[in-house]
């Protein structure tokens, strides 16, 4: 079985899911989780201490907070899931296949999230009494515990998808879901929330109109979260590499310097030691009511957390190659026993598109159509990633033997999945693709529009 | 359809409870979807009539506001609950609705896209955004064209994963429709639509309409008008069905039709009596005409996809059989490369080099058969450690070597401590073997001016022209090789690269040329 080929075009599938994903994150986790908490503890402070301001500092931050966890947040969440659809079915079919009932739970505890956040905001006006208030204000409370849980669900997903524990030999449930990597993760993604949540509500205090005694308070208030926060962040973050194998975060560095800068390893992580001082100083300043230093460090630290951010999930993401699904499926959506298969029995034996959509295809189309299988799934033509840059200067048979011995040489690559007449087919391919002999370069549009030459 | 199958791995559920549950939940999605389409339908209508309708009542009252403050939690439920039956389709259709997304993948993609603006548009306007009438009418109408073109893609994917006869022909045509499947494509969007304005109106009327008989009177003609539209569109729809309407589908249509002519009557006799109709009753029958709508679709769905799904899921069996003879070695594979460390300098060795070089360094790995231009003799080299560097990040053009950039500094710095160590590549550099006080033979002097330099350069750095060729030459200043390795090569030249074999020269000739050689080599000037 496999699907119609799609690539995005430039941009590759990779980086079109980071896109989604990082803004996601930075919503999720900071708005609805640290958001939303910081949001009802301002509301508790104003009850508990009778004191309008922190009501309607409050209030000040309530309405954005639901248009974007609403309109935003919700559907880049939705549209990771999308966007695997469309560029990795396989996978994810699979994926909720295994994790149904997480799932299905997921659906459950979103919907009352929702529903808890709209009576949230719909109520603020109208429950008044002292009674309603309280309750008004355990409904925030009660928001967070959801979106936590939310979190809580899909750090298991998301775990598995790094390190799957035992799930390949014994297909255990329960250790794919508390699979190694889940507890650190959860509160990597919850003390993050709340380190996002504090950028987030200083944004609306410190561009804002409010009086300067209360801005003073309310800096002191979250700086001391936000110093909390970013311990529990940076701990965690310790414990999750500790726990992640080794083969995988020997390619951590690479992941996020890339082939342009991996030289430069030293800079990594002097930048980020500036980085994570920055977020240090800001948050210190902040508990000691130096409201013009937090000021001027705010959006500073406003982009070093989404370069955080960005950071940790291209990490996540990069180095469980070259599979997929740890221990189950390649990068390239094989499963791991179909490379073996198809190197003993050909690539083309059960293939459905191609044969049936391209019966009159050339070998080079062959080629073509591999290269879409095997590869496409990370290089693009002429886009990121560009394959002609990966393989530029080498010959055929330098481009047969990188081919036959990838996962070797590049251990984040996954095998050839064809037999040695396929492997031929694609270097021929390759080959003429490198050194711009193709009539035209193929696409991987909707199906199976691949053509290298002209029909 | 012997090639195309299921996942192999089961479904968490038997179809029959997946159905049951996809079939409600998916309900409950359309009803929410359809009032939140229907809303922003009335919303810019009668913000329309509010400004240009030349209506002073409409203007005054500004209904539009009123409609709008609605959308917020109605596209948050519709957003919400649509999660639970797109994980059920997926779960259950899985090939049909994860091959239907990959023929439409860009549409399927801008649904994020357009999700995304013209729910913030529609929020912002909703939520007491004032803006000038003209902006609010742009911002209005690029959202509702964004919103109205969601379903639009729905559709279309249902209607290819309903006709896997036509999978072929749509992918050939990069997924765009033709024929029947475009007109019923169009019907099928249509119906969406004017459900959309009847569940639109029946919510305002429930939530901002029925306590105000001049609102109520006016929404009730929407939904009059979007039934007679349903009725006339359904018909039409009715005679699109590719595969045709079976006997028990028609059954089910038909309690549909009846529950929609009785709401059209309550809504009618209400508009003209003038009297408040009871929402709930409004809704209740609403429920009568949207379920067997459903149900019928439904039941066309299963005619199609129940012995797909069969035969897809006995191929899925049949093709894990043949993988799983493969399933032991992969998961020691999988196993042995969890537990190597990837980074340490031997184990970057032994992955990445080993296969061409050799474990012994000579060049006489498994690759190197494989290879026109032989891997380097790691063992008969003594280069500059820089110069090995820059090699390991930039490979050798035109000959197999790869570059290495996606290994780190640290990385790479412990791959050439391995090499050194192993091979001595940055080993003491050989001494020439011609005599010091034996000047090198004139023979020899001109042979190198007049023949090696033109690709290697007068000082071994390389001419423009051996800078143009692929491999280039070695920059005999940063690297040199043992005298016996070097004479072999001026001897046999080196395959598939511009070295040609110098065999024809006298013995002696070719010794001192590599001692020539030799003594362009320069202490490296750095680590």
């Amino acid at each position: 079985m496999e699907f119609p080929l799609f690539q995005v075009p430039y941009l590759g599938n990779g980086m079109t899911i980071a896109l989604d994903a990082v803004l996601h994150v930075i919503i999720s986790h900071g708005i609805a989780i640290g958001g939303v908490f910081l949001i009802a503890l301002a509301e508790w402070n104003g009850f508990r201490k009778n004191d309008p301001q922190w009501e309607n500092f409050a209030k000040t931050m309530i309405k954005p907070t639901i248009i974007i966890i609403t309109a935003v947040g919700a559907i880049t969440g939705v549209g990771i899931w999308f966007i695997t659809t469309a560029l990795a079915p396989r996978a994810i079919g699979s994926m909720l296949r295994i994790f149904f009932w997480p799932w299905f739970m997921e659906w459950l505890v979103f919907t009352a999230e929702v529903i808890v956040i709209l009576i949230y905001y719909f109520t603020w006006d109208s429950w008044t009494t002292p009674r309603q208030k309280r309750r008004h204000i355990a409904l925030g409370f009660f928001y967070t515990v959801l979106a936590s849980m939310s979190a809580f669900l899909i750090t298991g997903i998301l775990g598995f998808m790094l390190t799957s524990d035992g799930w390949p030999w014994d297909g255990s449930f329960w250790s794919a879901f508390f699979n190694p990597s889940f507890w650190p993760q959860l509160f990597l993604r919850v003390s993050l929330g709340m380190v996002l949540g504090v950028l987030y509500v200083f944004v609306f205090l410190f561009y804002k109109s409010f009086p300067e005694s209360f801005r003073r308070e309310a800096t002191r208030l979250y700086g001391t979260i936000g110093i909390i926060a970013l311990g529990g962040w940076f701990l965690s973050a310790i414990w999750y590499f500790a726990v992640v194998p080794s083969s995988f975060t020997s390619f951590a560095v690479y992941s996020v310097l890339t082939g342009h800068l991996s030289q430069y390893y030293s800079y990594f992580w002097i930048l980020n030691g500036i980085a994570l001082l920055v977020l240090l100083a800001l948050f210190f300043s902040a508990s000691f009511r130096k409201a013009s230093l937090t000021r001027s460090l705010l959006i500073p630290a406003i982009v070093v957390a989404i370069v955080f951010v960005a950071q940790f999930e291209r990490i996540r993401e990069f180095i469980r190659g070259p599979y997929l699904l740890p221990g189950y499926m390649y990068v390239n959506q094989k499963l791991l026993p179909e490379a073996p298969m198809l190197q003993k029995h050909g690539a083309f034996v059960w293939e459905f598109w191609h044969a049936k959509t391209a019966p009159d295809a050339k070998p080079v189309d062959d080629g073509a159509y591999l290269f879409g299988q095997n590869c496409a799934q990370c290089h693009t033509i002429g886009g990121i990633n560009d394959i002609r840059a990966r393989l530029e200067g080498r010959p055929r048979d330098a481009i047969n033997v990188l081919v036959n011995h990838a996962p070797e040489m590049v251990p984040f690559m996954p095998p050839f999945a064809g037999d040695e007449h396929d492997r031929l087919l694609i270097v021929e391919f390759l080959d003429l693709l490198i050194n711009h002999k193709l009539e035209q370069a193929p696409t991987f549009y909707t199906g199976i529009a691949v053509r290298s030459t002209k029909q | 359809m012997n090639t195309l199958f299921d996942l192999t791995l089961s479904a968490p559920l038997s179809e029959t409870a997946i159905q049951i549950l996809l079939f409600f939940t998916f309900e409950l999605h359309l009803i929410f979807v359809l009032m939140m389409i229907g809303t922003a339908v009335l919303a810019m209508y009668y913000f329309g009539r509010a400004w240009w309708g030349g209506d002073e009542r409409t203007a005054e009252l500004r209904w539009d506001k009123t409609i709008l403050r609605k959308f917020l939690p109605l596209k948050a439920l519709a957003v919400i609950l649509g999660v639970g039956p797109l994980l059920l389709i997926q779960v259950f259709y899985t090939v049909p609705f994860l091959t239907a997304t990959s023929l439409h993948a860009p549409y399927w993609l801008m649904i994020i896209v357009f999700l995304i603006l013209s729910l913030l548009a529609f929020d912002a306007l909703g939520q007491k955004m004032d803006v000038h009438p003209y902006y609010h009418l742009v911002l209005g109408l690029a959202a509702l064209v964004l919103l109205l073109a969601i379903p639009g893609v729905f559709v279309g994917i249902v209607v290819t994963a309903e006709n896997p006869d036509h999978w072929i022909r749509l992918a050939g045509r990069g997924g765009e429709f033709f024929g029947i499947l475009s007109i019923h494509w169009l019907m099928r969007y249509f119906h969406v639509f004017g459900a959309a304005i009847v569940f639109g109106a029946v919510f305002q009327y429930l939530f901002s309409g029925k306590d105000h008989p001049e609102k109520a009177r006016k929404l009730f003609y929407w939904i009059i008008a979007g039934l007679c539209f349903q009725i006339v569109g359904g018909f039409a729809l009715y005679l699109s069905v590719p595969r045709g309407v079976s006997a028990p589908a028609i059954a089910v249509l038909f309690v549909g039709i009846s529950a929609a002519l009785v709401l059209m009557w309550i809504v009618f006799a209400s508009a003209m009596k003038q009297k408040v109709t009871s929402g709930i009753a409004v809704a209740v029958v609403l429920m009568f005409v949207i379920t067997p709508m459903l149900l019928t679709r439904q039941i066309l769905q299963n005619e199609t996809f129940v012995p797909m799904n069969k035969q897809l899921k006995e191929n899925a069996r049949l093709y894990g059989e043949k993988i799983d003879k493969f399933r032991q070695v992969s998961l020691e594979r999988y196993s042995k490369h969890l537990n190597s460390p990837m980074g340490a300098g031997p184990e970057i060795y032994s992955n990445s080099c080993a296969f061409c070089h050799g474990k012994s360094g000579t060049g006489k790995g498994a690759g190197a058969e494989e290879l026109e231009t032989p891997p380097e003799n790691l063992t008969a080299i003594r280069v500059d450690p820089d110069y090995l560097r820059e090699i390991l990040l930039r490979g050798v053009p035109g000959a197999g070597m790869p570059y290495f950039r996606f290994y780190t500094r640290p990385q790479l710095d412990g791959l050439t401590s391995y090499i050194n160590t192993h091979f001595q590549t940055a080993g003491a550099i050989q001494k020439t073997q011609h005599p010091k006080d034996r000047a090198i033979s004139s023979a020899a002097t001109v042979q190198w001016e007049h023949t090696c330099a033109v690709c290697h350069g007068l000082d071994g750095k390389r001419s423009e022209l051996g800078l143009k060729f692929k491999p280039e030459p070695p920059d005999f200043t940063r690297y040199s090789l043992l005298h016996e390795y070097a004479l072999k090569i001026i001897t046999d030249g080196y395959p598939r690269t511009m070295m040609r074999s110098f065999v024809q020269l006298p013995p002696e000739v070719r010794s001192e040329l590599a001692s020539i050689v030799l003594d362009k080599r320069q202490q490296p000037n750095s680590k």
